[in-house]
């Protein structure tokens, strides 16, 4: 259904070109048109191989045994030109684009693709007592292997533009551009400790238009309006209603440049912005403006100043919103950027710049939770939170400011060395786990080598904490280093690139498990009387740790003239850790009793994927193509998600 | 070896004759047709002719293709003259460098680059043909594809490696989906906000809702972190950690349960079973992003 009405709004714009393309014909002297087509064919076979599929093929929709189609036209009278391009037809990813323009003056866009994306259950659990505890919820509709159980969600997007404007105005055009976003299927989906496979059938569409305008030479103009829709036709789940409720958007926005000089140019714009939920009535307000600055006295001297505010505003008087436990925030957001750049002597560059943030929230004190301000309570380890003495409400106004500086030195042999600072530096944080100070200087380096290799590093060393934290004291700090080496050949006959990130990363949080407003108690085994609240866990500095390796390699070859081979592959290893020590109810007397927990939901992954192509030219404009990719997900703390998926094709493309 | 006072001598005569050729260069360059430029670039030429500038050039513009060359990299006499000798100054008159830009904007002034002069990439000093290969492109335009920014974000090109990401790696999405690299009205973001960016394909997520998750409408990176993570759903850290950065986890072991949930809901005094089904906080609060039935995002 939803691809015969793809097929029909590509046919719809092909029609529209050939009626415009004709018209052209009667106005335009008619001249050899320069026209070219080409098409490939391609056998596509996979296999796979392990228990799931589901993480190899996340964005892969289901691709068995097909033959596939390309197709493209390309032509074109004295004014009317023609661009069609059809790929992957047959598959579960087909898109098209057209391209239409009749001089200046009518230019029409289209661009049809789809997207298959798999979201099927990924199943959660704990190292307890040092061995993995998975989640007894996953079951076998949740994971991909029966390919009537497999959970995606399709995404259609369409894209059309049209211009126009007068061959005798040129400097006035007009323009109507629609985007639409169809999504359907089904997800997985967890609702109080059951798997849903839910149906999604919902889309967006945008619409807009406005006009666009030359002001002299040195200046632009244009006003934009624009309307969105968002209409969900999904059947509720498990007796839920208003999931993912309708929506629309209204915005209108305008935008300029204008350049007094060569060396002066000034942007900027404003938009106002209304969305109204179609279920409960409400409306958000957003109003955004921005205003840009570059001078450049000389040409290696740059001076920037960009200013920008945004303010969203919650119309609370509409709807039902009446009953609703806290009233919605609005805030208030402005940022100033300036910016300077200075190249000297030996290609040196100087970089400064200095990013002031203030945001202001109404009502943000609304949002605390409840159970926050409750009696005094005491924790495992003898940890008394007073009542009061913590709050998680959103900041009412924090100020941030940013710096950065950069030198870049250009070293003998065409060496350079580059040092980079980032400062943050802030009197609160908007939320618990933002910080107050953050300090990231970095290194980077890159050294050309003999017989055409380049060298490149890169050192970042990262370090953020919230100083001003009542609950959480959120620190992070994160260790990165990259390194890559590249060859080409002089000819291009060849390259080579190698690149290679290691990641590490600790964040810590002082963590609070299991509060009640009301104070519990607990019969202690054998003592006869009651026990405060036991398994109230306090970890002063409970941390999450990350450990990311990436490497790939791209090759390409041109060992014959009508021979081309390209391959790449990567490797990632990434491993995350919350690393808890927590007894949870020691005196409790039911199956969990005593467990240590180690870790929630731990990582451990090594995915593998790699891929060869090669082209072969049989003729002048006739080209064999054989393909291989496979892709390999090993969890290593959860072998159910393991897979392996291959994919080989084998095609020939032709060109007229 | 290496004598930098030497060496800064070198520079400084180097820059005074280039100078001083340029000068003379832009003084004396004239037109001399496409004819004479594919007497060397016979096979660029052929390539061009059947590229996406080359057939829009004329029908859009009404520029012949004897004029197209120089219509681009400004008049060729010198560096015709030249010869193929780079050290030749009027050698370098027809490259399209950052200060050629502006042969490019002479004629692109879509809307989507309105904001280039005050842009980034621009003050550092980025020329359009560093993404742009026009020659290279054949019939279609030459929209750069993610793998030319990830030539020099080499950072995001680790992350969209991690286990989780958005599709760019497999070629579904490219970076230009959410970034406009010419410059957007808030940052490097095509809307004015990065919840805005992410509402546009996101958009059930935008609400308003009655019960509305405060950092969703402010900014999305306070839990995700968009290019790539080692976490499901993009996380910045696996929960319950990442809700535990901001939250006390309320599922005590009380005889009645947490006060706001059922009893049965209870983490701690639930079977071993449900209280593994509960170490991930969505769950149970699944429509995390915002909802209208009910409180805390359970419905």
């Amino acid at each position: 259904m939803r691809m015969k009405r793809a097929i029909m709004t590509t046919l719809g714009l092909f029609c529209a070109g050939i009626i415009l393309s004709s018209s052209s014909r009667v106005q335009a002297q008619e001249e050899p048109a320069a026209t070219s087509a080409s098409g490939e064919a391609r056998f596509v076979h996979s296999t796979e191989q392990g228990p799931s599929q589901a993480f190899n093929r996340r964005w892969d929709g289901k691709r068995y045994d097909i033959g596939e189609f390309d197709l493209g036209l390309h032509t074109g009278l004295r004014k009317a030109l023609l661009d069609l391009n059809l790929d992957d037809l047959r598959s579960t990813t087909e898109q098209g684009a057209l391209d239409f323009s009749w001089g200046s003056s009518a230019i029409l866009k289209g661009d049809f693709n789809r997207l298959a994306h798999r979201e099927d259950f990924l199943q959660n659990g704990m190292v307890i007592n040092n061995a993995w505890t998975p989640s007894t919820q996953a079951t076998s509709a949740t994971t991909f292997k029966n390919p009537n159980a497999e959970n995606i969600v399709k995404r259609d997007f369409q894209e059309e533009s049209l211009d126009l404007s007068l061959p005798s105005h040129p400097e006035y055009r007009l323009f109507v551009d629609q985007w639409m976003q169809q999504q359907y299927g089904a997800r997985a989906l967890t609702i109080n400790n059951a798997v849903y496979s839910q149906g999604v059938n919902n889309y967006t569409r945008e619409v807009s238009a406005g006009i666009d305008a030359d002001i002299t030479d040195k200046g632009q103009l244009y006003y934009q309006y624009v309307f969105q829709k968002f209409e969900n036709n999904a059947p509720t789940v498990a007796g839920k209603n208003g999931f993912w409720p309708a929506n629309d958007m209204t915005a209108n926005k305008i935008a300029f440049r204008y350049n007094p000089s060569s060396s002066l140019s000034l942007a900027g714009g404003a938009l106002e912005r209304q969305r109204y939920s179609q279920y409960n009535g409400l409306t958000q307000y957003t109003y955004a403006g921005n205003l840009s600055a570059t001078y450049r006295p000389t040409k290696d001297i740059s001076l920037s100043a960009r200013l920008y505010d945004r303010s969203v505003q919650n119309n609370q008087n509409a709807g039902f919103l009446g009953i609703s436990p806290g009233t919605a925030i609005d805030f208030l957001f402005l940022k100033g950027d300036f910016d300077a750049r200075y190249t000297g002597i030996y290609h040196t560059t100087l970089h400064a710049s200095y990013k002031p943030e203030l945001t202001q929230r109404r009502n943000a004190n609304q949002w605390a939770e409840l159970f926050m301000d409750a009696s005094n309570i005491i924790y495992q380890n003898v940890t008394i939170a007073a009542s009061n003495s913590q709050a998680n409400a959103a900041a009412s106004q924090d100020t941030r400011h940013n710096l950065q500086g950069r030198i870049t030195l250009q070293l003998p042999k065409d060496v350079e060395l580059e040092f980079g600072e980032k400062y943050l530096m802030a009197n609160r944080a908007a939320y618990e786990n933002a910080p107050t100070l953050s300090n990231e200087p970095s290194v980077d380096i890159t050294v050309p080598l003999p017989q055409n290799l380049i060298w490149l590093g890169n050192f970042t060393d990262s370090r953020s904490k919230n100083q001003r934290s009542t609950m959480t004291n959120f620190k992070s700090t994160k260790d990165t280093f990259m390194t890559g080496l590249n060859w080409s050949d002089a000819k291009g006959r060849g390259s080579v690139g190698f690149f290679y990130t290691f990641e590490e990363g600790t964040d810590t949080i002082e963590s609070w498990f299991g509060l009640s407003n009301t104070a519990a108690y607990h019969s202690a085994p054998n003592s006869g009387s009651p026990y405060n609240v036991s398994p109230l866990i306090h970890d002063p500095s409970a941390p999450y740790e990350y450990k990311n390796h990436v490497m790939s390699v791209s090759v390409m070859a041109k060992p014959y003239q009508k021979v081309r081979v390209t391959g790449d592959a990567s490797y990632t290893d990434s491993q995350g850790a919350f690393l808890a020590s927590q007894v949870f109810d020691p005196y409790f007397t039911g199956t969990g009793a005593g467990s240590t927990v180690q870790s929630f939901n731990p990582t451990d992954l090594r995915i593998l994927r790699y891929s060869a192509h090669a082209n072969y030219e049989l003729a002048k404009h006739v080209t064999a193509k054989i393909g291989f990719r496979q892709s390999s997900w090993i969890d290593r703390i959860n072998s159910s998600n393991d897979g392996r998926d291959s994919v080989y094709d084998l095609g020939v493309s032709a060109k007229f | 070896m290496h004598n930098p006072g030497r060496r800064f001598l070198i520079l400084v005569a180097a820059c005074l004759f280039s100078t001083v050729g340029i000068a003379r260069a832009a003084e004396t360059a004239t037109e001399v047709g496409a004819a004479v430029c594919t007497g060397c670039h016979a096979e660029r030429a052929e390539a061009f002719k059947k590229s996406w500038h080359g057939r829009k050039m004329p029908a859009m513009k009404n520029v012949p293709f004897e004029k197209s060359c120089e219509s681009c990299h400004g008049p060729g006499s010198l560096h015709a003259a030249a010869a193929g000798d780079k050290t030749n100054p009027g050698f370098e008159t027809t490259k399209m460098s950052a200060a050629n830009n502006e042969r490019c904007l002479s004629c692109h002034k879509q809307r989507a680059i309105i904001n280039w002069k005050v842009s980034t990439h621009n003050q550092q000093g980025l020329a359009c043909a560093s993404c742009h290969k026009v020659h290279e492109a054949g019939e279609n335009a030459p929209k750069p594809k993610s793998d030319v920014c990830l030539n020099c974000h080499k950072k995001q090109r680790q992350q969209i490696n991690l286990p989780f990401h958005h599709p760019v790696g497999e070629g579904k999405m490219e970076c230009a989906d959410c970034h406009n690299p010419h410059g957007g009205d808030f940052r490097n973001l095509k809307a004015e906000s990065v919840a805005e960016t992410c509402f546009q394909c996101h958009s059930e997520k935008a609400g308003p809702f009655r019960q509305e998750h405060p950092p969703v409408a402010e900014d999305c990176t306070i839990c995700h972190t968009p290019h790539g993570s080692i976490n499901d759903k993009l996380l910045k850290q696996s929960e319950p950690y990442l809700c535990l950065s901001c939250h006390k986890m309320p599922h005590a072991d009380t005889p009645t349960g947490h006060p706001l949930s059922p009893p049965s809901y209870s983490m701690l005094s639930a079977p071993k079973g449900s209280l593994l089904q509960h170490s991930r906080c969505t769950n149970c609060h699944w429509n995390i992003h915002g909802n209208d039935n009910g409180s805390w995002f359970t419905q």
